[in-house]
């Protein structure tokens, strides 16, 4: 997977993480340079997970695990990668653990809600993602939140990686998806890391 | 009091010991449906009444829709009054008699909900504040099969719910009640048509 050569140049990386210093976030655009159509195509052609929770969570979840799609594994391998694992300390200045990654899919009725068994620890939230085109009306935006407010919202946006410090206190839901979203979907890889 | 607000039919006493047996075994928690349970006409006027009141829109991860703030607290005659007969003694005690519970006779919250195309609220319990039980009026014409907007009730293992086992149509003049317990999940499901699904809201709390 090559990422978008911009992103490796120095000058710009060091913008970037003077960005993230002072925002606790980053979201970049056009990230990934590779054809991303074959992508797509294996993951709307993979067995899903129908993952539905009615306190927590409604969504599709294709079980890296248990997938051998060439074209999946490419990308979820490359997140897995110490290669970016360094290319995100380099950017974030966090000495960081891999933890977890996840590729999801959300369509019409999923959600994520607020609840007590959402995991409160400090950590990167990283979030690639190939959506459809999106209109925030028809609801799907991740919002992190404290009790007091909301700090940061996620729109889904074609071939961007957006970055994220999240504070043991922060929790996060997904905007229930209305009906105006037709068959419109948010495919995600989620990954988190933990902050040493 | 009664007669000048509920349908007769609701008022004869073998009429509540079915309603009140029937609610007791429902399935998957204490509930009941009764259709025309008010007088027509001054549910209607209620129904007018509403279209000059002021809708707030609530919006979380739960749910979106639309919220008039507690009847208590509107400066109007017909909905005043409306409000001070679901506080009155007489009507709280009717209620004991269709659940066989009993409630506070002072506390209570009223106000009504639209929701439009989108809106939705998922599923939750209602267990806050020492709710005893809720009921829902609905003043929107009949919703069909497709329109969405349906009070759908859960069924439940070990206080988690797992699947759907009643779902209620909105219909004017019907009304929806049941008992909030740690297994009352509900929710209702997204409008998916150009309808206004408007509803009055309420609870009534534990007895202190």
């Amino acid at each position: 997977m090559k990422i978008n050569k911009t992103y490796n140049d120095n000058k710009v990386k060091s913008e970037m993480q003077n960005y993230f210093l002072e925002n606790a976030f980053i979201s970049l655009a056009s990230f990934c340079e590779d054809n991303l159509d074959e992508l797509i195509y294996s993951i709307l052609k993979e067995k899903k997970i129908e993952n539905y929770k009615p306190l927590e969570l409604r969504r599709k979840e294709i079980k890296l695990s248990d997938c051998f799609a060439p074209e999946i594994l490419k990308f979820s391998e490359y997140f897995k990668s110490i290669k970016f694992l360094e290319y995100l300390e380099s950017v974030t200045d966090l000495d960081l653990k891999f933890k977890s990654i996840e590729l999801n899919i959300y369509s019409h009725k999923d959600f994520i809600i607020l609840c007590d068994k959402q995991e409160k620890t400090e950590g990167l939230n990283v979030i690639f993602d190939i959506s459809d085109d999106w209109n925030k009306d028809c609801g799907g935006i991740l919002t992190y939140t404290t009790k007091e407010e909301e700090v940061f919202y996620v729109e889904p946006s074609f071939n961007s990686l957006t970055i994220l410090y999240k504070p043991k206190e922060v929790m996060k839901y997904l905007k229930y998806i209305n009906n105006k979203s037709g068959n419109k979907k948010i495919i995600r890889f989620e990954i988190e890391f933990e902050v040493n | 009091m009664l007669s000048e607000w509920i349908n007769p039919k609701y008022l004869n006493k073998d009429e509540i010991e079915k309603i009140k047996s029937d609610f007791k075994v429902a399935k998957p928690f204490p509930n009941m449906i009764l259709t025309d349970f008010f007088l027509k006409d001054k549910l209607s006027e209620i129904k007018d009444c509403l279209k000059n009141i002021e809708y707030y829109e609530e919006n979380h991860d739960l749910y979106q829709f639309l919220r008039t703030i507690n009847f208590k607290h509107i400066d109007d005659k017909i909905i005043t009054k409306f409000a001070k007969f679901v506080g009155s003694v007489e009507f709280v005690c009717f209620i004991e008699d269709l659940t066989g519970l009993k409630f506070s006779k002072e506390v209570f919250e009223l106000h009504s909900l639209n929701f439009k195309n989108t809106h939705y609220l998922l599923c939750h319990d209602d267990q806050v504040q020492e709710r005893k039980v809720a009921f829902i009026i609905y003043l929107c014409d009949e919703f069909k099969s497709g329109d969405g907007g349906e009070l759908e009730l859960f069924e439940s293992e070990n206080n988690v719910p797992t699947k759907i086992t009643k779902s209620i149509l909105p219909k004017f003049n019907q009304f929806a009640l049941f008992e909030v317990t740690d297994k009352s999940f509900h929710q209702v499901s997204e409008v998916l048509v150009d309808k206004d699904r408007i509803s009055i809201g309420a609870w009534f709390y534990s007895e202190k």
